[in-house]
């Protein structure tokens, strides 16, 4: 599904630059669960934000399902990007004026499914992540699990093809955090492929494969399953 | 989609309470005062445009010249213009007549009397040649037969009530003349926006040969119609050969008699001339306030702008969110125009709400024929909807270009982290703009209303107060004989210090103007000077100041019908070296042969019209050459408070006398100053909408200070808890302020000081723009902002720090 060769990616200010990603090269087959691990700083945040196409690389070669989209332009990866990928947080990332069901219901809002079919399909997910009864909530009156949940669920509400996590439990207790990673587990089940950034051994052990990282580079890869 | 984006749009307006607000009542104020000034513009600005052809019809002004350089310039010309112009160019199409000639006149139908301020006579094709609707009678043939005439539906109803008036005989009385004419015509009371307002046309027919084609006399308005601007140029051109052929004035046969052909269009809005009736507009007032109506928008639109980059910061996040699940530039341009879309609608909805409200308000509180049918102007309409799209567009695309940028990456891991995209040199830029306008319309206030006071409070060298001034009356027999019967009488009245003739009072044009001549002045210059028929008794009763020589008295029996009295400026123009020569010299009146008139005295110079104009050359006499000065006014001087009983006392005198007179009286300081209402209106324009400006500056203050503190409340916390005082946190926040304030001082200074100097340029007497203004206008700057602040920072000076540090 995703194939990346010698990836570079430079952060430039007036007087550094910083080599975040050097030459970093893996792959990821459709279905599968990776966790992404190492040090603060070694470019985790970054190779998932390029993975999501929310950013530009400096060099190296990006398929995504075998086609090259490292030169797409923004309109292009925007497509892309909604098509495919959902993605989850650290710090959720929810709009605080917006309720639970609408958050959820926000990705569905940008395609062209009729008011009816939206309300269904998020309704469907709410269920699934026993929210239901918080639906007209807004985030702030949720705990951080709860609130947890709702990002994924908005993460889900669109079916995409690969899931982008970085830290999801990073600031969820360990009750909480358990629950998220047990989700995670469900949606890869159910054929979605998962890739996540944690420091957290406990949590990597949940994926089938772990990239360690140093420096912007993959130094070991531990398959588990 | 959309239904999401109202929702949404709804909830952030109200979650937002405050700044909501603020957007909506600085917009308000804004939209409503650009569309009420933008209406006085263009209602200034559009007199006469209702005549069918109005672009092609002009006004022939009299222009005369003296070895090329201007004698003098009146609105109006001489009777004899028309027909000879008519029948020698054949560039005008149609031309008519208005004669103003005496066009005060006692009116009156059975026992129904009045004094009727607009009594004219006009061609018999006034009403083809202008558009004035006839609600009664036939165009072609209203004013075709002598003795007729057209009156206003407002003076058919004073006079004939609900009766017919068609047919019906109205006596029209001078004080030398009787007309009897049949109404043949009512015509519609002539619009706000027309420059003559007349309440009755005498039919040209009905007057005597001179008043027809004589060269003399310049007391008649001629229009022209010509089909170009090049035609009307080309008659300008050809006709001061043809005033060679006509001009019988032997005294002013020296000067060139040119004319100026007016556009209808400028009339209203050129400067006063001699012989105008109608509250002139100003280019210049109109011109400033049409600017200030743009500022005063712009005022409330950068209040909107800077709230919203501020408030941007805060929903960086929101639309990084957006953005990662698929919202497009396409979809954030739905979104904010729908929000501007929706609080835009508020506020003109407010507008019209308030203006429903306050229009009956207004109108009474003071007139203003702007604020006449202001539902039913289509400006107001159009510029609200224009208004309306304007501000919906600017207030949509501002948020739309600074979140443009928001990179999902970097917001989505710091939302605060997103730093306003639009260079916060252009926001400060836009705070100091309306620092700077808030400093220049206090400036501009305060000096308007300074120079309203001088001329106001000037000594005029003329005493107007304390003084009921009644107006002659109409013709009866022995009327000489009993005007002065009746002014000894009145000076027998207990409070009344002196009564006194005169042909003209103090603040109005003396508009009789003869061309004279020095005796002896080998050149034979004429000099045009205004004509001023007083009695003994009108020098002390003024307290006129004679410099040299000496009043006119009863001691001297030839000053009745021989001596003048002159004005320094007069003195000058006659080319006497100083008041010792001119005092014991000779004058020539025009028409009046070699017959030599005796200066017995000389006047200091004293201020007979408004402190727009210069001193007037004005000669005194006491006689009426051809019997053309008429005593028009009888001003009697009161001592106390009871001028109303006096005027009582004094109608009734007049009455016993004169039964068939109305009895029309003034006070004299008020008639005075009524020259000063266009701009007395134009001051309180000017401030009202300055206030409100810099209301509107003070919300924008608020609004920003608030936000900056919400940024900042991290900071302040730590200082405090590093030691800083209170007041140290006050004056941390105002110093921000204060800076932009203070290079706002340094633009708004000579800006403003040009400005005024460029308006006070208009008045011959006129204060200096000092500089304190700029003090005072700067310190009140500096205090209000600093009170808008401290109001918003006391709140979180004081505050426990730890409390915000936890919020973190
Ligand atoms: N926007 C940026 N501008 C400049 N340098 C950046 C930027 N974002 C990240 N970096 C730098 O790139 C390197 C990799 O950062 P990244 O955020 O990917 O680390 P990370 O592995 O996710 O760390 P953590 O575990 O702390 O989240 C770091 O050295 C960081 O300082
Ligand atoms: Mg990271």
């Amino acid at each position: 599904m995703i194939k990346i060769t010698e990836l570079k990616k430079i952060y430039r200010s007036e007087e550094l630059e910083t080599t975040a990603l050097n030459d970093l090269s893996f792959e990821v087959k459709k279905g599968e669960f990776v966790a992404v691990m190492g040090p603060s700083g070694c470019g985790k945040s970054t190779l998932l934000n390029i993975l999501g196409l929310l950013d530009d690389l400096d060099g190296g070669s990006f398929l995504f399902n075998g086609t090259e989209v490292a030169k797409f332009n923004d309109y292009k990866r925007s497509d892309l990007r909604t098509e495919n990928i959902g993605f989850v947080f650290q710090s959720f990332n929810l709009i605080d004026e917006l309720t639970v069901f609408e958050n959820v219901e926000l990705p569905l809002i940008y395609t062209k499914l009729k008011e009816k079919e939206r309300k269904k399909r998020v309704d469907e997910v709410l269920e699934r992540m026993q929210l239901m009864h918080r639906r007209n909530h807004f985030p702030q009156q949720l705990s951080g699990g709860q609130q947890q949940r709702v990002a994924v669920a908005r993460a889900v509400v669109n079916e995409p093809k690969l899931i982008l996590a970085d830290e999801p439990t990073g600031n969820l207790d360990s009750v909480n955090g358990n629950e998220v990673m047990q989700l995670m587990t469900d949606l890869n089940a159910q054929g979605t492929t998962i890739i996540m950034v944690t420091h957290s051994e406990h949590d990597a052990k949940y994926s089938h494969r772990i990239i360690r990282m140093l420096d912007g580079q993959v130094v070991t890869e531990n398959i588990l399953a | 989609m959309i239904k999401h984006y109202i929702k949404i749009a709804l909830r952030n307006l109200r979650k937002n309470m405050f700044y909501t607000l603020i957007s909506l009542i600085g917009l308000v104020i804004s939209m409503g005062a650009c569309v009420i000034l933008m209406n006085y513009v263009d209602f200034e600005s559009h007199y006469d445009d209702f005549h069918k052809d109005s672009d092609k019809i002009y006004r022939a002004e009299s222009y005369f010249t003296l070895n090329g350089a201007v004698a003098d310039s009146w609105a109006t010309s001489s009777f004899g213009y028309a027909g000879a112009m008519k029948a020698e160019f054949s560039e005008v199409k149609a031309i008519t007549r208005v004669n103003f000639n005496d066009n005060e006149r006692i009116v009156r139908y059975q026992d129904k009397i009045y004094r009727e301020p607009m009594v004219v006579i006009a061609d018999s094709n006034f009403f083809s040649f202008f558009s004035f609707p006839l609600l009664k009678g036939d165009p072609q043939k209203v004013l075709l037969e002598p003795n007729t005439i057209a009156i206003s539906a407002s003076a058919a109803k004073k006079y004939f009530g609900d009766a017919d008036p068609m047919g019906k005989v109205l006596d029209i009385t001078t004080r030398k003349t009787v007309y009897h004419c049949a109404v043949s015509g009512v015509f519609e009371d002539f619009p706000p926006q027309s420059h003559l307002k007349l309440d009755m046309i005498i039919s040209y027919a009905s007057t005597s040969p001179f008043q027809r084609d004589s060269w003399y006399t310049h007391s008649a308005y001629t229009y022209v119609k010509a089909d170009s601007e090049a035609d009307a140029r080309m008659i300008e051109k050809k006709f001061p050969a043809l005033a060679e052929k006509f001009k019988t004035a032997d005294a002013m046969r020296d000067k060139s008699w040119e004319i100026h052909m007016v556009p209808l269009a400028d009339i209203h809005l050129n400067p006063l001339k001699p012989m105008e009736y109608e509250v002139k507009g100003s280019k210049q007032n109109i011109r400033f306030i049409f600017v200030f109506a743009f500022i005063i928008l712009i005022v409330g639109w950068v209040n909107f702008i800077n709230i919203m980059t501020s408030k941007s910061i805060e929903r960086a996040g929101e639309i990084g969110v957006r953005k990662l699940v698929g919202s497009k530039m396409k979809h954030m341009m739905i979104q904010f125009f729908i929000e501007s879309f929706i609080i835009n609608f508020l506020a003109v909805s407010i507008f019209l709400i308030l203006m429903v409200i306050a229009l009956p308000f207004l109108t009474h509180l003071y007139y203003s024929p702007m604020f006449n049918q202001f539902w039913q102007r289509p400006l107001v309409w159009g510029l609200l909807v224009l208004i309306f799209m304007l501000s919906t567009f600017i207030t949509g695309a501002v948020p739309i270009l600074i979140l443009r940028k928001v990179k999902i990456a970097v917001v989505l891991k710091n939302r605060m982290s997103f730093r306003v995209g639009m260079g916060k040199g252009l926001r400060h830029g836009l705070i100091i703009f309306q620092f700077t306008a808030a400093i220049v319309l206090i400036v501009s206030t305060v000096t308007i209303r300074r120079q309203m006071d001088f001329m106001q409070g000037k000594d005029l060298g003329v005493d107007v107060a304390q003084t009921l001034v009644f107006k002659t009356p109409a013709k009866t027999d022995g009327y000489e004989e009993k005007l002065e019967m009746i002014t000894e009488k009145m000076k027998t009245i207990g409070g009344v210090k002196s009564v006194t003739r005169s042909s003209a009072v103090p603040g109005e044009m003396v508009s009789f103007f003869i061309a004279n001549q020095r005796d002896n002045d080998p050149e034979k210059v004429s000099v045009l000077t205004e004509m001023y028929r007083v009695d003994y008794d009108f020098i002390d009763a003024y307290q006129l100041k004679i410099v040299k020589g000496r009043n006119f008295s009863k001691s001297f029996g030839a000053d009745k019908d021989n001596s003048l009295i002159l004005t320094q400026s007069a003195m000058k123009l006659f080319g006497f070296k100083n008041e010792e020569e001119a005092v014991g010299g000779f004058i020539n009146l025009e028409g009046q042969g070699n017959k030599k008139y005796e200066v017995i005295g000389v006047l200091k110079d004293y201020h007979h019209l408004s402190l727009k104009e210069n001193f007037r050359p004005v000669v005194l006499l006491m006689f009426s050459p051809w019997n053309a000065l008429d005593f028009q006014y009888v001003s009697v001087k009161v001592q106390g408070a009871n001028a109303k009983a006096i005027a009582g006392m004094l109608e009734t005198e007049y009455k016993s006398v004169f039964p068939d007179s109305s009895f029309d009286s003034f006070f004299l300081d008020e008639f005075f100053d009524r020259q000063y209402k266009e701009d007395v209106t134009y001051g309180v324009i000017i401030m009202i909408f300055t206030w409100l400006t810099i209301f509107i500056v003070c919300l924008g203050i608020l609004g920003i200070a608030s936000l900056m503190l919400l940024r900042r409340t991290k900071e302040i916390a730590i200082r405090k808890i590093s030691g800083a005082k209170p007041w140290q946190i006050l004056k941390l926040i105002n110093m921000e302020f204060i800076r932009w304030v203070g290079l706002a001082i340094v633009i708004g200074t000579p800006l403003s000081w040009w400005i005024m100097n460029n308006w006070l340029e208009n008045f011959p007497y006129r204060i200096e723009v000092e500089w304190w203004i700029f003090v005072i206008a700067g310190l009140l700057t500096i205090l209000v902002t600093g009170i808008t602040v401290s109001f918003q920072t006391v709140k979180s000076a004081l505050e426990n720090p730890v409390k915000s540090l936890r919020n973190e």
